[in-house]
């Protein structure tokens, strides 16, 4: 035991290092040693006389102070109340006599731990009542912590927090929220939603309660607000139900703050997103017309280099025709000559004549081809009937066709629109494809001639690679269609490609100058329609010729 | 009958000589060859032809242009012409028979259809035909 003073007292000799401290502040000697002899042994205690004493003592380190309320220097519940508010986190347990009791128990109510009564004090009591002071100290503190920590959590973040009732009547705001509402906490206390906001938002905030606590769950929303003052504002809302201690729902509490800026935000990044999908879908469309017009160009050249082709052949092929056709001249006035001459008319004169003069007729249908084909293109286009046309061209041929046992056969569609064409020029075209099927067939067959009318899909209406068209056929329009087939044996499938070139020829020599195909293409294309020649399965090629009708 | 004075205006001499040999075989004519087109005026006004016979593409002077020389030339204009031509197709020459008034015939001719055409000229001018217009339509030019 060592008497108190004005420096921290060195720890009592005999009590332990880790003995509970204890200020014992008591004058009466005899309750001094009855005290300490009562705590002697698990408690180290240091001793003062006074409320003075007892007051700097306490500066040092205890786990308790045992006051007598009644001190030669203060008196009564006021001696209590001076060391509490120099020590407040000291535990006391204040002694009084039998006949004090009353303001003993007014201590207890002031922060007291407890009293003991002077005289009624046993050893396992004050053990008792210390251990119990300290504990209960303890756990004071610990609430108060951990309320300052919810306090202080609740009041400075930045978001705006409530409670309600089950009836919706607010019993907290916090501190950012009164700030919001412009009220204080007692204004905003036992009101609703309708004594601060419009009654329809009041309505949706009390409806929104409801569907918490009926469904006894967390509720998020964000909700929409455009104060009259200017732009909408965003606030995201939690709202949760609270339960009491039997998990009954008694209310619901709510958290909620601004979340303007993040909406804007995403609206800008979803906006953002959208502009990026757009523009990706714009480049591609670009690139897609790109590569059209890359096609088409590519087409356009080929074009050009084929009509360049042709034009350099058209002039070789005139210079050429005016360069054969005096030697023609003189050999026809040569034969001529010897024709009028004696003997001519006996043999072998005769058939060498002949035999002259039909090469000469050979040679000169040649240069004739030639400068057809040079020629420059003009046709007169005028409504035809297709199947008229064609019976026609089918007469001019059907002695060749008869004599090669070849047999004809019309499929006509009848009632056709007319076709606009030049009657000459298209039925040269007619003969001319007549006249190649009758070729592909030397051993005879069947030449089918077929006609009718088809609306152009997309596919049909683009012209294949390479093909030569002058103008374009359009998807959807109605189109006069000309079938010529044959049973012959069919183009072998690597000349195809080349069919139109002149001077190109599948025939043997003698049997075509290589330019009726070119001849061909070149009419058809005059009526702005299209060639194709394909073959057939399992024999035989098929010559399609699409023309337009008559326009409106 | 007197024969009649045929001048025949080309630059292939094989051609003229053939016409010539045939035309003349016959008795009824009397030809003329010229293969100069720059010499064919001087012939002409020697030879003093009943018809001429004129080839189009020539060196020189063309057909087209020595047609309408003709024409203006006092002592030739009432001289009947046949064009003979190597550059016109087969529907040309149907189409175009009076090219620039003047018959036209494709080379290689037979000799019966230029007897023929020479024929009708000559009966033509007989019974006061129109006379050409000269200039009104050019023979083709290459």
């Amino acid at each position: 035991m060592n008497a108190a003073s004005s420096t921290p007292p060195a720890p009592a000799a005999t009590a332990r290092a880790t003995a509970t401290r204890v200020l014992l502040i008591e004058d009466d000697a005899a309750d001094v040693m009855l005290i300490t002899a009562l705590l002697e042994g698990e408690f180290a205690v240091t001793h003062a006389v006074s409320l003075r004493e007892g007051i700097a003592a306490a500066n040092a380190p205890f786990d308790i102070v045992l006051l007598d309320l009644f001190l030669p220097d203060s008196r009564g519940l006021d001696t209590f109340a001076q060391l509490q508010a120099l020590h407040p986190e000291l535990p006391i347990l204040v002694m009084s006599g039998l006949d004090d009791e009353q303001i003993a128990e007014a201590a207890v109510h002031d922060g007291a731990q407890d009293y003991l009564v002077k005289g009624q004090m046993d050893e396992v009591l004050l053990h008792r009542s210390v251990r119990y002071a300290i504990e209960r100290k303890r756990v004071e503190r610990a609430l108060r912590d951990s309320e300052a920590f919810y306090q202080s959590l609740v009041e400075n973040l930045p978001q705006f927090i409530y409670r309600k009732d089950a009836q919706g009547r607010f019993t907290f705001a916090n501190r950012r929220f009164c700030v919001e509402l412009g009220k204080t906490l007692e204004e905003i206390v036992g009101r609703t939603d309708y004594d601060f906001f419009p009654p329809e938002l009041a309505e949706k905030y009390q409806a929104d309660d409801q569907r918490v606590i009926q469904a006894g769950r967390l509720f998020e929303t964000v909700e929409e607000h455009t104060p009259p003052s200017g732009e909408k504002e965003y606030v995201q809302v939690v709202k949760s139900p609270v339960f009491d201690a039997h998990g009954k729902i008694i209310g619901t509490q709510g958290i909620f703050w601004d979340v303007t800026a993040r909406v804007r935000g995403e609206e800008k990044l979803k906006k953002a997103h959208a502009d990026l999908a757009r523009s990706r879908e714009d480049l591609l469309r670009t690139l897609a017309d790109l590569q059209r017009s890359h096609n088409q160009l590519k087409e356009a050249q080929l074009q050009i280099i084929e009509m360049e082709k042709m034009q350099s052949i058209g002039q070789m092929a005139a210079g050429i025709a005016h360069e054969v056709k005096n030697p023609l001249a003189v050999i026809r006035m040569g034969i001529d000559f010897f024709a009028d001459s004696p003997g001519a008319a006996e043999e072998p004169a005769a058939t060498v004549l002949k035999d002259m003069n039909d090469a000469l007729h050979r040679a000169d249908s040649i240069i004739m081809g030639l400068l057809d084909f040079s020629a420059p293109g003009k046709v007169d286009l005028r409504p035809g009937d297709l199947n008229t046309l064609l019976r026609s061209s089918l007469n001019l041929v059907k002695h060749e066709l008869k004599s090669a046992r070849i047999t004809v056969k019309t499929e006509f569609t009848d009632n056709l629109p007319p076709a606009l064409v030049d009657a000459n020029k298209i039925k040269q075209v007619f003969v001319n494809a007549l006249t190649n099927a009758a070729h592909a067939m030397p051993e005879g067959g069947t030449v089918t001639v077929r006609t009718y009318i088809k609306k152009l899909t997309p596919d049909e209406a683009r012209p294949g690679p390479g093909a030569r068209r002058a103008h374009e056929f359009r998807a959807g329009e109605r189109v006069l269609v000309t079938e010529i087939d044959d049973t012959g044996t069919g183009i072998p499938e690597d000349k195809l490609p080349r069919v139109f070139e002149p001077f190109f020829t599948t025939k043997p020599a003698g049997k075509g100058t290589g330019l009726g195909l070119t001849v061909t293409r070149k009419i058809v294309e005059l009526h702005e329609g299209g060639i194709q020649l394909q073959n057939l399965d399992p024999c035989g090629a098929r010559a399609t010729i699409t023309l337009r009708t008559e326009r409106s | 009958m007197e024969a009649k004075r045929i001048l025949i205006i080309d630059d292939e001499p094989a051609l003229t000589r053939m016409i010539r040999v045939n035309l003349e075989v016959t008795k009824r004519y009397q030809v003329r060859e010229e293969n100069n087109a720059t010499h064919a005026l001087t012939a002409a006004h020697e030879f003093k032809p009943d018809l001429i016979l004129l080839d189009v593409i020539m060196p020189g002077v063309d057909g087209g242009e020595l047609a309408r020389r003709i024409k203006t030339d006092t002592a030739l204009k009432e001289v009947p012409v046949i064009f003979l031509t190597g550059t016109v197709t087969k529907k040309e020459a149907a189409e175009g028979a009076v090219t620039g008034g003047y018959p036209l015939l494709p080379k290689p001719v037979s000799l019966k259809s230029l007897v023929e055409t020479m024929e009708n000229v000559f009966a033509a001018k007989a019974h006061a035909q129109p006379k050409p217009v000269p200039g009104a339509k050019e023979p083709p030019k290459k």
